[in-house]
C-alpha cells in the first residue's frame, strides 16, 4: 500500500509546527502569570509600607 | 509424554528460546547495570514468562482475554487506563519551578520533538504505515507512557518492540547523547557559563501552572487531555500543599503499583511469534536515530536562540529537552562541569527536560487527532 505523501507531509509540518505554537503559547501565558503576580505582590508591598509610614507618623 | 499430563518442554521452539534469552539480559541490564531497573526487571521477567509454552498468560477465548496478564493488559493498556494513570503519578513527582522560572526553556522543550518526526519520516520511507510511523517516531520523544499510549492506540502490534526501545533508550542517554552534543558544539559553546540562581517562583505560580497549562493545551490540542490532563492533575495535588496524603500515593504507592502492571504487561505481549520479526529490529534502530535527532536538534536550535539572546545559554541544555527526566538533564549537568568546573547547569537543564515531557505528550496528541 502506497504512502499518501502529501498527508504524511501534513503530519509531519503541521505537527511540528503545532507543537511549537502550543508551547510557545503556554511560554507566554507562564511568562504573563509571572508578571502579573509580582506586580500584585509588589502592590500589596507598596501599600503594606506606606500603612506603616502612616502609622508611624500617627504614632 | 504423560497423557493426562504436559509439560512445556515439547512447546519450546528456538523462538521462545531467543526470548527467554532477551529477558534475562534485559533483567541483567536492569539488576546489575542499574538501567532504568523499575521498568526493565518487570518487563524482562515478563518475556521470560510468556515465552515458556503452555503457562496461558497471554491467553485470550474466543476473543476476550483469558489470562492473567492478558486481563490486565486489555482492561489496563488497550483501555488506556494504566499509561494515563502512570502520568498522574509522574505529575505528582515533578517540580514545575525551574520550567516557570524561565518559561523560555519551552521552546527547547519543543525543539526536541524533531527527532519524532525525523524518525516519522524516515520510517515512512521504509515501508511502515503512518500509523506504525508515528509509533516508532513518539520513541525520539523518550517518554515511555506517552509511547505506549500512542503505539496502543495506533499500531499495537508494535507495543513491546517500541515500549522496550524507549525504555531501553532512555536508559542509554548517558552513551547516545553526548558524542551527539560534542558533534554540534564548540568547546567554547560548552565553557558557556550560566548563572546558578533561576529566578524564585512563588506558590501561587506553582499552583496555578497546571491549571493554566492544561486548559491551553487541551484546547489547543484536546486529543492531548487524558495525557496532560492526569499530568497536570497530579501535579496540582502535589503543589496546591493540602492533598499531600493524595500526592504521597500517587508519587509512591500509585505509581510503583502501575509500573508494575505495565512492566508485566509489555513483557508479556513480547512473545516469540509477536516480537522476532525484521520489523522489531528496523524499530530499535529507527528508535536510536529519533533520539539522536532530537537531542541535535535541541542543542541546535539552543545555539539558534543565543543569536536573539542577551544573557547566553548553554546550547547543551538544548540536548535536555529529550524528555528522560532527570537523565538528560544529568548528562547536561555532568557535561557543562567538564567545560568548565564553575558551571551547574542542572536546574537550568530541568526547564527543558520537563518541557519535553509536555512536548511529547503534545506531539502524541497531534498524532492522534490527525492519524487516530
Amino acid at each position: 500500500m502506497g504512502v499518501d505523501w502529501g498527508f504524511a507531509g501534513q503530519i509531519g509540518g503541521f505537527g511540528f509546527g503545532l507543537v511549537f505554537v502550543v508551547l510557545i503559547i503556554l511560554a507566554l501565558a507562564i511568562w504573563l502569570t509571572g508578571l502579573i503576580l509580582s506586580r500584585i505582590s509588589a502592590g500589596k508591598g507598596e501599600a503594606s509600607n506606606k500603612k506603616k509610614g502612616d502609622q508611624g507618623l500617627g504614632g | 509424554m504423560l497423557g493426562f499430563f504436559q509439560t512445556g518442554f515439547g512447546s519450546l521452539t528456538w523462538g521462545s528460546i531467543v526470548m527467554i534469552t532477551i529477558g534475562a539480559i534485559l533483567l541483567y541490564l536492569g539488576i546489575a547495570k542499574k538501567m532504568e531497573p523499575l521498568l526493565l526487571v518487570p518487563i524482562g521477567f515478563g518475556i521470560i514468562l510468556v515465552n515458556l509454552p503452555l503457562g496461558g498468560l497471554m491467553a485470550y477465548d474466543n476473543g476476550e482475554p483469558a489470562g492473567l496478564i492478558s486481563r490486565v493488559f486489555e482492561y489496563g493498556l488497550v483501555w488506556e487506563i494504566i499509561p494515563c494513570f502512570i502520568f498522574l503519578g509522574l505529575g505528582a513527582m515533578t517540580d514545575f519551578g525551574s520550567l516557570i522560572a524561565n518559561p523560555k526553556t519551552l521552546i527547547l522543550g519543543a525543539g526536541a520533538q524533531f527527532g519524532v518526526y525525523f524518525a516519522f519520516f524516515i520510517a515512512l520511507l521504509l515501508g511502515f504505515s503512518i500509523q506504525e510511523a508515528c509509533s516508532i517516531g513518539i520513541i525520539g520523544g523518550a517518554d515511555g507512557p506517552t509511547t505506549i499510549y500512542l503505539t496502543n492506540r495506533l499500531a499495537p502490534h508494535f507495543i513491546g518492540a517500541t515500549a522496550v526501545a524507549a525504555y531501553t533508550y532512555m536508559a542509554l542517554v548517558p552513551i547516545i547523547q553526548p558524542p551527539v552534543i560534542k558533534l554540534l558544539t564548540t568547546k567554547k559553546e560548552r565553557e558557556i557559563y550560566m548563572k546558578p540562581e533561576v529566578r524564585p517562583v512563588s506558590k501561587t505560580e506553582k499552583i496555578l501552572f497546571p491549571a493554566i497549562a492544561a486548559i491551553i493545551i487541551i484546547l489547543l490540542v484536546p486529543k492531548s487531555a487524558p495525557l496532560i490532563g492526569m499530568f497536570m492533575f497530579g501535579n496540582l495535588l502535589y503543589v496546591c500543599g493540602v492533598t499531600d496524603r493524595l500526592a504521597d500515593t500517587a508519587a509512591n504507592a500509585f505509581i510503583n503499583i502501575l509500573t508494575i502492571l505495565l512492566g508485566l504487561c509489555v513483557g508479556c505481549f513480547m512473545s516469540a511469534e509477536s516480537f522476532l520479526k525484521v520489523e522489531s529490529l528496523m524499530v530499535f534502530g529507527l528508535g536510536v536515530v529519533a533520539f539522536a535527532a532530537s537531542t541535535a536538534f535541541g542543542v541546535v536550535l539552543a545555539k539558534l536562540m543565543n543569536l536573539f539572546l542577551k544573557e547566553k545559554i548553554n546550547p547543551m541544555i538544548g540536548a535536555a529537552g529529550v524528555s528522560a527526566v532527570p537523565m538528560s538533564a544529568r548528562v547536561v549537568q555532568k557535561m557543562g562541569q567538564e567545560a568548565n568546573p564553575r558551571n551547574f547547569l542542572l536546574m537550568h537543564a530541568m526547564g527543558p527536560n520537563i518541557a519535553g515531557v509536555i512536548g511529547t505528550a503534545t506531539a502524541a496528541g497531534i498524532f492522534l487527532g490527525m492519524v487516530g
